[in-house]
């Protein structure tokens, strides 16, 4: 039996397969069409998976999208209701794109499957956007029970869900609801900040680091009530989101003082201690939810999805604080995943298919490796047929030279295995470096990914090593775990070093690792097993038989703005645009002298914009 | 033939929402709203012009 998912018309629009069950194949839609974070329907993505999974033009059992148009309509009109005449301009916005496209989702995708010469599937379904993010977490992890919570911006009407799952049933039982949203108020911040609400939410996370929390109690006070449910009320007076297309107003602006950062503008401290404190209340309610879910549900274990659920410092935090023994999230935990939690919800909670959980090991996730790969034979043809020149080398001969040229301080771009699903470069489509160099972590900033200096790099590391470099996170596949970096491994900074500009801060050398070691000393994890990746483990193998260090920075393979590359066209112009020096295409090796000069018409600022 | 099957079980979705809901009012102001959007996009093919005025 064939399920195909679907997520779209928000953000990260996304489509996932399974097949009898079992998750075959999934793919965000901006990894085909190159526009980050693409919200339209993912008819690339759609068609992909079936031809991926292999789905016989009559085979198609079920179509499910991931939320109900029709109930968030109904929370739009209810909101208008609500707030008239102010939003009347919203109002004439958003209700007609509902009319147009949003209500008719359903016929949009059967008229693709049509076209492709699908017959039309037998069934349509649409559970409720949180069904779907805490399918997504519970469904594929690795037990057989669990706590469940899901936290986003807004579903229908829910923002925050807490539940639990057991064997091949979840239920939802406690949730949050719009306006009161821990999401929103995340995104809040992101606006007022300078940054784009939907995409920015990790630079504001990474920003954290560098200021204080000194707007903690303002927010606490004046902004919302947290209770110890970890449910929050909102103020909706300094908010802009309910009547208009801004997240903050007038009065919001006045509480901190002024109007909102433009963006691009340089950051100061203002944004710095903004970032700190709301993070902090972040942690506070995701703590204090963490808690309720654990003492109203009993499990030992937890499972997490929605947005919120990247905020990997917080998922740091509470698994470190022992409220459960284990957590396992999402790794695509946005809406994409929803394409993908929604098919598993039909198949186990709508059909009553049970779980397997003798392949419960380590998860059912692969990796995440679920989107298009690329053979050996395929990379040959596209450098055959574009001339360029390239080496074909053996896994093990591969590897050593890349260990030696990284050794060296050379960047590398790797394509190797399928496409990761989800927002994070798991090694599949990575660019990798030396954490022990001092310089990396400016260079990668500005020559290669030419983001904003303030943003650090995460580190890969061989699971088996993790404990010689972290202090209690020692499993993390999915790089959403930060924990801080080894005491014995840390050169003490001075304390005056917040005063430094932040340029110079970030780049005073920190650990052994610096350029994977925050300005707190902090890391955002990602451990290799034989398991999920056994190739990407050979590499960091080969890393550590050269230089007695098991870890490397991983970071996505594309430029600012750009979505992670998918194809080996792809990775071929990303590598000749950046500072990369070896390209890795699965056993073709590329290095930039050999390659002939590169023209373009168009600069990659042109092509993607600024995120 | 699409579009028709489509917007029927649209209607039929938004009386069922209505009907478990007891929320009529709602579901009445999306028929209409349905209603609205259903003449400016035949407007919208029988004489295009029309639709310049939305």
């Amino acid at each position: 039996m064939n399920i195909l998912g679907v997520s779209a018309l928000y953000h990260d629009s996304a489509a996932a397969l399974i097949s009898n069950g079992e998750i075959v194949a999934a793919a965000q839609e901006e990894r085909f069409s190159r526009k980050k974070h693409d919200e339209r329907l993912p008819l690339g993505a759609m068609t992909w998976c079936l031809e991926e999974g292999g789905v016989p033009k009559d085979g198609l059992d079920a179509v499910v999208f991931f939320d109900k148009p029709l109930t968030k309509l109904t929370r739009m009109l209810e909101t208008y209701g609500q707030v008239a005449p102010r939003g009347l301009k919203s109002f004439m916005a958003g209700v007609p794109i509902w009319l147009k496209d949003k209500g008719w989702v359903g016929m949009q995708i059967e008229k693709h499957l049509r076209r492709i010469g699908y017959q039309k599937p037998a069934k349509f379904y649409f559970p409720e956007h949180h069904q779907s993010h805490a399918a997504s977490a519970f469904f594929p992890s690795p037990f057989e029970e669990a706590a469940i919570i899901t936290a986003d911006g807004v579903g229908e009407w829910a923002s925050t869900s807490i539940g639990k799952g057991e064997g091949n049933r979840m239920e939802l039982t406690v949730e949050g609801r719009f306006p009161h949203s821990i999401g929103l108020l995340y995104s809040a911040f992101t606006y007022y900040t300078g940054f784009k609400v939907n995409s920015g939410e990790y630079k504001l996370m990474g920003l954290a680091p560098y200021g204080e929390p000194v707007y903690v109690d303002r927010i606490k006070e004046k902004l919302m009530r947290i209770h110890e449910d970890g449910s929050v009320w909102l103020d909706m007076s300094y908010f802009g989101f309910l009547d208009g297309f801004r997240m903050t107003n007038e009065k919001f602006d006045a509480l901190f003082g002024g109007p909102r950062r433009k963006g691009e503008s340089e950051l100061t401290k203002k944004e710095m201690d903004l970032a700190k404190s709301i993070q902090v209340v972040t942690e506070e309610i995701m703590l204090k939810t963490a808690r309720y879910a654990r003492a109203i549900t009993g499990k030992r274990n937890l499972v997490m999805a929605g947005g919120v659920a990247l905020n990997c410092v917080a998922n740091g935090h509470i698994l470190r604080e022992g409220i459960f023994d284990d957590v396992w999230i999402q790794p695509a935990s946005g809406d994409a995943g929803g394409a993908l939690g929604a098919a598993l919800y039909v198949w186990h909670q709508a059909l009553g298919k049970p779980r397997d959980m003798s392949k419960a090991k380590p998860d059912f996730m692969c990796g995440s490796a679920l989107g298009p790969g690329f053979t050996n034979e395929q990379v040959k043809a596209f450098v055959e047929s574009n001339g360029i020149p390239a080496t074909f080398m053996p896994d093990e001969q591969r590897n050593a030279f890349l260990a030696e040229n990284l050794a060296n301080e050379k960047v590398v771009g790797l394509l190797q295995g399928k496409c990761e699903f989800g927002p994070r470069a798991l090694g599949f489509r990575s660019i990798l470096a030396d954490a022990r160099s001092e310089k990396m972590q400016s260079f990668l900033n500005l020559a290669t990914k030419f983001r904003e200096s303030f943003r650090p790099f995460a580190p890969i590391c061989l699971k088996e090593h993790a404990h010689e470099f972290f202090e209690k996170i020692h499993d993390s596949p999915y790089m959403l775990l930060v924990d801080q970096v080894k005491a014995s491994r840390c050169t003490k900074g001075t304390a005056d070093e917040h005063k430094l500009g932040m340029v110079e801060w970030v780049n005073r050398s920190r650990s052994d690792v610096p350029a994977v070691t925050h300005v707190d000393y902090s890391a955002r994890i990602q451990t290799v097993d034989r398991d999920r990746n056994a190739r990407l483990h050979d590499i960091l193998t080969a890393f550590h038989q050269r230089t007695g260090y098991p870890i490397l920075v991983n970071t996505s393979f594309n430029v600012r703005s750009e979505p992670i590359v998918c194809t080996p066209s792809d990775a071929y112009r990303c590598f000749m645009r950046t500072g990369i020096d070896i390209l890795v295409l699965e056993n073709y090796v590329l290095t930039k002298p050999e390659q002939p000069p590169w023209k373009e018409t168009k600069s990659w600022q042109e092509e993607f914009g600024l995120d | 033939m699409l579009h028709l099957t489509w917007f029927f079980r649209i209607i039929r979705d938004v009386a069922v929402y209505g009907w478990k809901n007891r929320s009529f009012g709602l579901a009445a102001m999306i028929l209409v709203l349905l209603g609205i959007g259903l003449i400016i996009g035949a407007a919208a093919v029988s004489a295009p012009w029309i639709y310049t005025l939305f």
